[in-house]
């Protein structure tokens, strides 16, 4: 690629990177950082990168990156349902939308990165298995599980007090 | 109901996407939900809400420093054009009244012209060895 189309190409997946790094860190200054050093890794090398699977390198990549961070960091991401503040309030649907987000965090990292890239980014099991390096199947089976986690837990978020 | 077995099917991620987007529109327009309707409502409206985040990132600009490239080429091309052009200049063969002379011939000619008139003006003796060389 030559640099224009590095921009560009760079610039129609930025987002989704970020938004993946954000899954993975929970820290959005971290994950600007993560993407940042892409984008300055990808230029280093831009004569080398392919064009056909742009977005799938950079989520790869992304990925990669999040996971040494963490490695690094050791932190555990692991929160109890309990510490979610329930409430028959918060059963409101704008605060439904929240507990989502607090219960997919709650969730496995395998589970959440697939819920994430197939619910968020709109990517499809292929290209899912392909950036976090498992077949088509498991990425599917992962996605249904924790839609499943999270019905259950609303549910019983919903039902509570009633 | 045929959005029942869609609901039923995307959580067991099942459905296509266009499944989840009619699934989405009934949702969205549906009064009366019943608990697992809700949540699957509340997943759809997160994962579209958390879709619009943005990040800015600093690029580097290529355009601009292949102009400046190109530009610096240039001139580079024009300097050594020019300074040829200075090193190569004709010089002149010799200078009458001030005027420079680039034609050999034409500077051949004056120079003849200056020789026949000092030999007739100034030296007729010259003529003969004779009178150069005499000790009387």
């Amino acid at each position: 690629m030559n640099s224009e189309e590095l921009n560009i190409a760079f610039l129609s997946v930025k987002d989704a990177a970020y938004r993946y790094a954000v899954s993975l860190l929970h820290d959005p200054t971290e994950a600007e950082d993560v993407v940042q050093d892409l984008y300055e890794k990808l230029w280093r090398r831009r004569l080398i990168v392919r064009r056909t699977g742009f977005r799938s390198l950079v989520l790869t990549s992304v990925r990669n990156m999040c996971l040494d961070n963490l490695r690094r960091r050791q932190r555990d991401r692991h929160t109890e349902i309990e510490e979610c503040h329930i409430s028959i309030e918060m059963a409101e649907e704008d605060n439904l939308t929240v507990l989502v987000g607090r219960v997919i965090a709650s969730l496995p990292d395998r589970e959440r990165e697939v819920i994430h890239l197939h619910d968020v980014e709109g990517m499809d099991y292929e290209d899912i298995a392909e950036v976090m390096g498992t077949n088509t199947a498991a990425a599917r089976m992962a996605c249904s599980r924790a839609r499943q986690k999270v019905k259950e837990q609303l549910i019983k978020i919903m039902n509570y007090g009633a | 109901m045929e959005h029942k077995d869609i609901l039923q099917r995307y959580f067991e991620a099942q459905t296509t996407p266009s499944e989840e987007q009619s699934l989405r529109a009934t949702l969205a327009e549906e009064k009366r939900l019943s608990a697992e309707e809700r949540a699957a409502r509340a997943m759809m409206a997160y994962a579209a809400d958390r879709g619009e985040q943005r990040v800015a990132v600093r690029l580097h600009h290529p355009a601009r420093s292949t102009q400046r490239w190109w530009v610096a080429t240039a001139m580079a091309c024009m300097l050594a054009i020019a300074v040829g052009a200075w090193f190569m200049r004709p010089k002149p063969y010799c200078y009458v009244n001030g005027r420079p002379i680039y034609s050999l011939p034409e500077a051949q000619r004056y120079a003849q012209a200056m020789f026949d008139d000092l030999a007739m003006a100034e030296l007729p003796q010259i003529n003969s060895l004779e009178g150069l060389f005499s000790l009387e």
